[in-house]
């Protein structure tokens, strides 16, 4: 039972003029001397968001109850497509994170996410009444842990971070008892130092240990690993109050940030259009998000609650690390900022997670009358 | 919880959470955005050198003998290369220039040049256009290294026989050690350590108006420190152009006829120098064997240069104002000018050459035509033909006569030698001059035992020999004797000789720049001293020298005679310890008004100066009047006998 006057029109209109945005930022770049990026980047960008907005009315009309049932068969595909990246992935900025399939090269890590989100949605919503029991709890950090080992030995420090938000912010919306959070806190207090002292000992995970290091110190290595930090720093202060609306000879584009069409594209959208122009910025990511929590109170079943809490908690997560990192808020991961960041699968993955929403939208109403 | 509480939370977690990060960024971009502002600045402005274009130089005509050509240098900015994966980085690069220098090299300069890490130092010059590019492209992995424009030069050839590149010099990227002394010299930035600079010849000589002053410009850089704005423009003030006295028609011309005639005698060396008797010019001056300076001016390869040194003709040696070389026979118009002017010796004075001075067993003195010898000579005879017994006579005197005639001793010799600028650099704009020698009985016994003096030894009449016919320890360089070939041949006016004809352009001596182009610095004789051997007793040394050409067969000259020359000049076969002698001409021409002074030397040939160096003259004199050769080969005419030595201490 679909019923179209219940389709979001503003949850495909703010994220498509997010999608245009962005394009026009990596355009800009493009023509920029110094990025080493050419017009290819935001014409490949293009070519993705209509492959996304494809995947957005697909699943707007496939109806996200059947999603349940794929759940299994897509979290085994998932774990499988992240076992192939770790044998034969193609390395870039030291990790294993992509498969090339040519034209699109897939990061298995960004549909991932969307599957992880499903699956739990799925478990969640089967113990709807059994939360309390701790091996329920674990049963779902076990389908949680068992990704986020895989991607943290890529090593993918930020998108394992991406499934334990998910995870969080899925089990808040399930009813999760606080106590088994306040544990999980103390079990991590407890771990994180002693996966500090491991990580020193196993040179694969040198880099997480030296993004935090340089977290905490950017000016220990301010042409090594520190360098992105300052670079993006003075980028965006460079920006000040008003921008210099892509001006020539702005800092931005003297190429001295690396990943200017990636991780870094806030960078360059801060110094381009100030701070007042971010906080408009900012007041469209906020309208954007609390359409995306509105449809998790709209939602017809725990299901499509849990589905639409997870996709929250993905786009929001992403967003707020992303900028946070460009702000020097947080460590720099190569989480990128939805929508809005050059990468296919990012993209694609965040366009269909809309159509989930529109779909369980569509759906909410049990019975219509005169229908 | 309620599901509306619930929803009420969450909105609120995402507006604080963008309110942390909207505060965050009010931080950063007003509060602070002034500080970042500048860091972003600072560290992207460079004030960065513009190097200046090098002065140009021309022959005395205004042909153009060198040009700058486009060049490119693969430099490195210390700055630029990060602190991790630097290494990775060197071993990239130098693979890309094809392991020359070597990855450990470039970490070296790096690391030497830590101390001005924003200065571009020169890894590899005169790179290939595609290695450049190749460097431009891959300027994401390679940090700090830049692919320059720069200009190097060009120089003209002319000939196989490059006999201009000991003139010209050439340029070369400036090495450690011209860098700290420059540094030491000047208070401001003179040379840039990726600068050319000359290297030899006029090029390093004249350094200072050629190489022009640096600009510097204000340019923005990327991460790796290459430019990408140039914000503000630096203008360079281009170097002074040089005209030489050089005529480059008859430079070529006497180094293509050199090369023939040292060719012909199968020796590898030899030097011709022509000078303007009235002015010091130097028109033509030629060292053979030479080099190719675009050799040095592209980078010479290591493999050449073992070629050039190994060379057994010292191609890189300009023996023209390098080489010193004992005179021989030529030295008699110095010793004929201190006999005239002491006024013990006249033109009336009559020297018996019997072939033979006998000063007792080990002392015995010949003559170059045995005895009975060449018979009673004057000056203008023994001039002629080259009597040595008469110049032994005069200086040393001659105890075997029953009364020993009047003599000036060797002490007075060397006082007009000196006056002739023997002894000392000429003072030619060229650079390691060598100075000759010209010994004195109170040098030779002040001096301590050693290879030249046995202990217990001292100055003696034989030394007086020796020196009277330009033997012993004498040394000259060819430069110095067409000097004084040209003193004998003006009346008395002892030029310096000089190479530089003018310099135009906008940077003084003192390094004061001018807004417009003027003459620096003209050509004016420059006399170094007149008149200390008299009119009438010049007259009398031209006239045997004119002898020594136009006798017929008696003069030692005659291979010169030719009436359309008309020179003058003297002939000089040198003995050199343990290999053949060298053969010398030295003259002047037209004998009556005298335009032209030359000098011609080949050393070490197994031909006396007569018959190798003489034939030679003749035919540079045909080049520079533009006369029809007279004879299809240089060299002995046919039946002569190659010159077989007479011993001991004779000289033709």
């Amino acid at each position: 039972m679909k019923h179209w006057k219940n389709f979001d029109l503003q949850l495909v209109g703010i994220p498509s003029a997010l999608v245009m945005f962005g394009l026009l930022v990596l355009y800009a770049i493009s023509r920029w001397p110094t990025s080493g990026i050419t017009v290819s980047t935001p014409i490949h960008q293009a070519i993705y968001a209509l492959l996304g907005l494809a995947a957005l009315f697909f699943l707007t009309n496939f109806d996200y109850r059947l999603l349940r049932q794929l759940a299994a068969p897509a979290y085994i595909a998932a774990l499988g497509l992240l076992g192939i990246v770790l044998v034969l992935g193609h390395t870039a900025y030291g990790s294993q994170r992509w498969i090339n399939l040519g034209l699109l090269p897939l990061q298995p890590s960004e549909p991932a996410k969307l599957i992880l989100i499903v699956v739990l949605a799925k478990f969640f919503a089967d113990h709807e009444h059994d939360l309390d029991n701790p091996w329920t709890v674990a049963k779902s950090l076990l389908l949680v842990a068992i990704p986020v080992g895989m991607v943290l030995y890529q090593p993918d420090l930020g998108t394992s971070a991406v499934f334990i938000a998910i995870w969080i912010g899925m089990a808040l919306m399930a009813g999760v008892s606080a106590f088994y959070f306040v544990l999980l806190a103390a079990v991590g207090a407890v771990a994180i130092p002693i996966g500090w002292i491991l990580a020193g000992h196993i040179q694969r995970f040198h880099y997480m240990q030296d993004r935090f290091l340089i977290f905490l110190n950017p000016q220990k290595a301010p042409l090594g690993a520190g360098y992105n930090v300052i670079h993006s720093l003075i980028t965006v202060g460079s920006g000040g109050l008003t921008g210099h609306w892509f001006q020539v000879g702005t800092q931005s584009q003297l190429g001295l940030l690396r990943v200017e069409d990636a991780d870094f594209i806030f960078s360059v959208i801060a110094e381009q259009i100030g701070f007042l122009g971010i906080i408009a910025f900012f007041g469209v990511l906020v309208f954007f998000l609390l359409r995306i929590a509105r449809v998790s109170f709209m939602a017809a079943d725990t299901y499509g609650r849990l589905l639409a809490g997870g996709i929250l908690a993905m786009v929001m997560f992403q967003i707020f690390v992303n900028i946070g990192m460009n702000l020097g808020l947080m460590p720099v991961t190569g989480i990128p900022l939805p929508l809005v960041s050059y990468g296919g699968s990012s993209l694609i993955t965040t366009l269909a997670s809309l159509g989930i929403l529109q779909s369980i939208l569509l759906r909410h109403q049990k019975l219509v009358f005169g229908a | 919880m309620k599901k509306r509480t619930k929803y009420l939370v969450l909105r609120t977690i995402i507006i604080l959470a963008f309110g942390i990060l909207a505060s965050r960024i009010w931080y950063i971009q007003v509060v602070r955005g002034s500080y970042y502002q500048q860091q972003g600045n600072t560290s992207k402005t460079r004030v960065q050198p513009v190097q200046a274009l090098r002065g140009i130089i021309y022959d005395r005509h205004g042909t153009q003998l060198v040009w700058n050509t486009p060049a490119w240098d693969i430099d490195i900015v210390p700055h630029g290369v990060p602190n991790n994966g630097a290494w990775a980085m060197y071993r990239r690069l130098s693979k890309l220039l094809a392991g020359k220098p070597s990855a450990a090299k470039i970490a070296h300069i790096v690391s030497a040049n830590m101390w001005q890490q924003y200065a571009a130092v020169t890894v590899k010059g005169n790179v290939s256009e595609q290695t450049a590019f190749a460097v431009k492209q891959m300027h994401a992995v390679l940090p700090g290294v830049r692919a320059d424009a720069v200009s190097s030069r060009l120089y003209a050839t002319g000939d196989p026989e490059y006999s201009l590149s000991h003139i010209l010099g050439y340029t070369g990227i400036i090495t450690p050690s011209e860098y700290s002394t420059d540094r030491s010299t000047y208070p401001y930035d003179h040379y840039l350590l990726n600068d050319r600079v000359g290297q030899a010849g006029i090029e390093e000589e004249l350094d200072n108006y050629l190489h022009g002053v640096n600009g510097k410009e204000l340019v923005e850089v990327d991460a790796g420190e290459r430019p990408v704005r140039v914000l503000r423009e630096g203008h360079f003030i281009p170097g002074d152009s040089v005209y030489l006295t050089i005529n480059w028609k008859l430079q070529k011309e006497v180094s293509r006829d050199l090369a023939s005639a040292l060719n012909y005698l199968h020796v590898p060396q030899g030097v011709a120098i022509m000078e303007n008797v009235h002015t010091g010019e130097i028109l033509a001056m030629a060292s053979l064997p030479s080099y190719n300076d675009n050799w040095f001016s592209n980078g010479i390869s290591y493999k050449r240069y073992q070629q050039l040194i190994n060379n057994p003709g010292k191609p890189l040696q300009d023996n023209a104002i390098q080489g010193q070389f004992a005179p021989g026979s030529i030295y008699k118009v110095v010793t004929a000018s201190a006999a005239l002017q002491s006024g013990k010796i006249t033109a009336s004075t009559i020297v018996d050459d019997t072939g033979l001075i006998d000063l007792g067993p080990g002392a015995k003195f010949y003559g170059w035509v045995a005895p009975p010898g060449l018979g009673p000579e004057n000056v203008v005879g023994a001039l002629a033909q080259s009597s040595d017994i008469y110049f032994y006579t005069v200086v040393g005197g001659n105890p075997t006569l029953p009364v020993d005639p009047p003599h000036i001793g060797s002490a007075w010799l060397a006082k007009y030698a000196r006056l002739y600028g023997l002894g000392q650099p000429t003072g030619i704009d060229l650079p390691n001059e060598s100075p000759g020698f010209v010994p004195t009985p109170h040098w030779f016994n002040s001096l301590k035992p050693g290879v030249l003096k046995h202990p217990g030894d001292s100055w003696t009449i034989g030394y007086d020999y020796n020196s009277a016919i330009g033997q012993g320890f004498n040394l000259v360089t060819p430069l110095q004797m067409v000097s004084v070939a040209s003193t004998i041949a003006n009346g008395g006016t002892l030029y310096r000789p000089r190479i530089v004809d003018k310099i135009v352009g906008r940077i003084s001596a003192s390094g004061k720049t001018y807004k417009h182009s003027r003459v620096i610095q003209p050509f004016v004789p420059d006399p170094i001293r007149r008149n200390f051997v008299s009119a009438a007793n010049l007259a009398l040394i031209r006239e045997g020298m004119h002898h020594s050409v136009t006798s017929d067969w008696t003069g030692t000259s005659h291979l010169v005679y030719d009436p359309r020359i008309d020179a003058a000049g003297k002939t000089g076969t040198a003995e050199v310890n343990g290999k053949s002698p060298n053969s010398w001409w030295l003259g002047f021409a037209p004998y009556n008004n005298p335009q032209v002074a030359i000098v011609v030397l080949v050393p070490n040939v197994a031909a006396e100066g007569a018959y190798a160096a003489a034939p030679i003259a003749h035919k540079l004199l045909e080049d520079y009047f533009n006369l029809k050769p007279t004879s299809p080969y240089l060299g002995p005419p046919n039946g002569v006998q190659l010159y077989e030595l007479p011993s001991p201490g004779g000289s033709q």
